[in-house]
């Protein structure tokens, strides 16, 4: 298998995946792992961080001004 | 030819290679085969040596036996190195161009070799040199011309060709192969499986999304504190403050009965049949209201004292210098040019009559007109605003006065409340003596209502003075409960950011979980295909007339069925091993997909002559479209051997060793 046919391979599994937020966000890694690979200063740790934010955000915390 | 192709391996002054030597190894599409034929030691192993340390900066042979020691030598061609002096260094290169069906990149990489100072071994003086490489560089073909550019980015094309980590599996040395499936080779095997399987991207997606989810861990760690425990501390100053409220509470309704008692003790005493007492009484309640009044006009008369202080307070701490400043500005108007009446009326005079006291006519000179004009400007300015200020402070002073004389006045009219207090607050104090003491008044009764009445009002002193206490109590508790629920919601907000963390943290877990799975099915598909093409390759190219079943655990072991069983992989003959390991390097060459020449150096060494043939026709056969170099000893490249594969063989070279020089010759 050539590096092409691996990576269908990869995606066609990702795909598969039922839950939503976690198929999209191994997408969007993948996606942004293809362009580390050409830039392998490119950084990842905010990206991912954001990402990740995007799908379990901070909307459940609470405002405790009042008790 | 759909595969990338070594069209020309150029090689200067590298090894026993001396001068430029062109090996010309462009295949066409019904020959893909390169034959270098040589004795041993005559240079072949130094070809894939060039090779690898064109573009990988590394040579893969490194065998100790070789009779000139590969490690121990200069890069440079010892006949160049012969007339060098102790600090000159002389340079080398190799050049390798790759394409498909034209040439199209052309890497090359120089050399150098130093000489250094002398040793003496064994009384002989030996020379001492020192190699370096230089960086990977590229021209790349532009269009189908002879247009060659360089490119900036060498590395990253040889990546796409043959990456670093693949490249054993392409360029090798088919006589070590036979160590191969050495004990520990699973390590190995395991290696090279993942080496081709192109799963460096998940690979890479774990790895990072691990240490993201090591910062998120690491940052939740850090954060909420002892909620339950800092619940319970807020809970208790409330507690507190309740407490200290009902205590103030209990006192007031305690002081609300003093009161009431104390009323009726007024009641009583103002009551009374005697004259006397019921004269002081009321004279009492009159001194008691107006003392209640005279708190309110002491406080009021404070305040003017205030007021009066805050503007009188400017101008009488300042009297002496505003005194200075006047006498000064009435030297400075009283001087000949400050006067400015007199130079002012001087001026005028001079515009006015036309001349000028130097005798110039005005009328006829525009130039000193304008000059008298402006110093009369000057003049009358600088005169005005003198005389605005010295004004303005004679009356700040007149004002300052007045100010001074109220501010006396409001001290004065203090002093008298408080004199008049002291009296009124005396006077209570005598009434109460007065009704206390049987001598003056002689009424037992009232005597009774004093003793009580003064026991009642120190009770209610005694209460104001700890409700005062209280009230001080009540307010720094309300500050403690304040700091106590600050702390208390800063904790509540960390332990929700922390929960978040935790749920993008398992979030990660699960992603990573994914691709590891992924990157399992990945591995396995490449296992079981490698093991397919392992039993396919072992089974045409062992001599034997024999089935083999081989397979690849998922541990990476290989296991070999013969018609008897097992065989365990120790038992084979070194041959045996070889066709094996070659059957696995052909295996992942084909399976990888790299569009990329394979080079084998003595690919048949360890294979006595019946299966040579089988050997060098078959696996150029299972790697179709690709070019396929093998470095064979006279030996190997027997005419048998010769005869089977002569058909796809595109270009035929002996290596001519003489003198430690070898020479590239056509066959």
């Amino acid at each position: 298998m050539n590096d092409s046919e691996v990576h269908s391979l990869i995606l066609e599994r990702v795909d598969e995946i039922e839950d939503d937020d976690i198929r999209s966000f191994m997408r969007s890694v993948l996606e942004h792992e293809r362009d580390i690979i050409n830039e392998p200063r490119a950084e990842y740790a905010d990206q991912y961080k954001s990402l990740v934010d995007d799908y379990v955000g901070n909307e459940s915390l609470g405002d405790y001004s009042d008790e | 030819m759909n595969n990338i192709q070594i069209f020309e391996i150029e090689i200067e002054d590298y090894r026993q290679y001396v001068d430029n030597q062109t090996i010309d190894l462009r295949n066409s599409s019904d020959k893909h085969i390169n034959i270098v034929e040589g004795q041993n030691g005559s240079g072949k192993s130094n070809i894939l040596n060039a090779i690898t340390l064109c573009f990988y900066g590394e040579e893969t042979h490194t065998d100790s036996n070789d009779e000139e020691g590969l490690d121990s030598d200069p890069l440079v061609s010892k006949k160049r190195l012969q007339d060098l002096s102790v600090g000159d260094s002389v340079q080398g290169h190799i050049e390798i161009v790759l394409g498909k069906e034209e040439p199209q990149y052309a890497f090359r990489r120089t050399f150098s070799t130093a000489r250094q100072e002398d040793i003496t071994v064994n009384e002989r003086r030996e020379p001492q040199y020192n190699s370096s490489i230089g960086d990977l560089r590229l021209r790349q073909r532009i269009g189908g011309g002879n247009d060659w550019k360089p490119n900036p980015n060498p590395e990253n094309i040889l990546q796409e060709i043959l990456p670093t980590h693949v490249h054993e599996y392409f360029l090798f040395d088919g006589e070590q192969l036979d160590e191969f499936f050495k004990t520990g080779y699973t390590d190995l095997v395991r290696a090279a499986v993942l080496d081709i399987s192109h799963i460096e991207l998940v690979n890479s997606a774990v790895d990072h999304l691990k240490k993201v989810q090591r910062e998120f861990e690491s940052e939740s760690s850090e954060l909420g504190g002892d909620i339950e425990n800092l619940q319970k501390r807020k809970e208790k100053a409330s507690q507190e403050l309740e407490r200290l409220q009902t205590k103030k509470s209990n006192l007031e309704a305690d002081k609300e009965e003093a009161e009431n008692k104390l009323d009726g003790v007024y009641t009583d005493l103002a009551g009374s049949a005697d004259d006397e007492v019921r004269e002081a009484q009321h004279r009492r309640v009159y001194l008691e209201e107006r003392l209640d009044e005279q708190d309110d006009e002491l406080l009021s008369a404070k305040k003017d004292v205030g007021n009066s202080l805050a503007k009188a307070g400017g101008v009488a701490y300042n009297t002496n210098a505003l005194t200075y400043a006047i006498e000064q500005l009435e030297k400075y108007e009283a001087s000949e040019n400050g006067i400015p009446g007199l130079t002012e009326e001087l001026l005028r005079a001079t515009i006015s009559n036309n001349e000028c006291i130097c005798g110039t006519d005005l009328s006829e000179c525009e130039s000193a007109r304008e000059h008298i004009e402006e110093l009369l400007d000057e003049q009358t300015s600088e005169s005005q605003d003198a005389i605005e200020g010295r004004l303005r402070m004679e009356r700040a002073l007149e004002e300052g006065d007045d100010l001074i004389e109220d501010l006396l006045d409001d001290l004065k009219q203090l002093e008298d409340k408080r004199t008049s207090i002291a009296e009124n607050e005396d006077e209570l104090l005598s009434i109460a003596n007065r009704l206390e003491d049987e001598d003056i008044i002689d009424n037992e009764r009232a005597k009774g209502l004093e003793e009580r009445r003064q026991s009642i009002q120190s009770r209610i002193s005694s209460i104001d003075r700890d409700i005062g206490e209280l009230d001080g109590k009540i307010e720094q508790q309300k500050e403690v409960i304040e700091e106590r629920r600050e702390e208390w919601r800063e904790a509540m907000k960390e332990q929700d950011e922390h929960n978040l963390l935790i749920k993008q943290s398992e979030f990660l877990d699960e992603s990573i979980d994914w691709f590891s799975e992924i990157k399992s099915e990945v591995l396995e598909k490449v296992r079981g295909d490698t093991e397919a093409r392992l039993e396919r390759y072992y089974n045409d190219l062992i001599w034997k007339n024999e089935d083999y079943e081989v397979i690849l655990t998922g541990e990476y072991e290989v296991r070999l069925y013969g018609p008897d069983g097992r065989k365990n992989l120790g038992s084979l003959s070194a041959g045996e091993r070889q066709v094996l390991a070659l059957s696995f390097m052909a295996a992942l060459s084909k399976i990888s997909g790299f569009s990329a020449p394979v080079v084998i150096d003595t690919p048949l060494g360890r294979i006595s002559s019946e299966p040579k043939q089988l050997i060098a026709q078959n696996v150029p056969d299972y790697l179709d479209d690709t070019q396929v170099t093998f470095l064979m000893t006279d030996v190997e490249y027997d005419e048998d051997v010769r005869a089977y594969i002569s058909n796809e063989v595109a270009n035929e070279y002996h290596l001519d060793y003489q003198d430690g020089v070898t020479e590239v010759t056509t066959r």
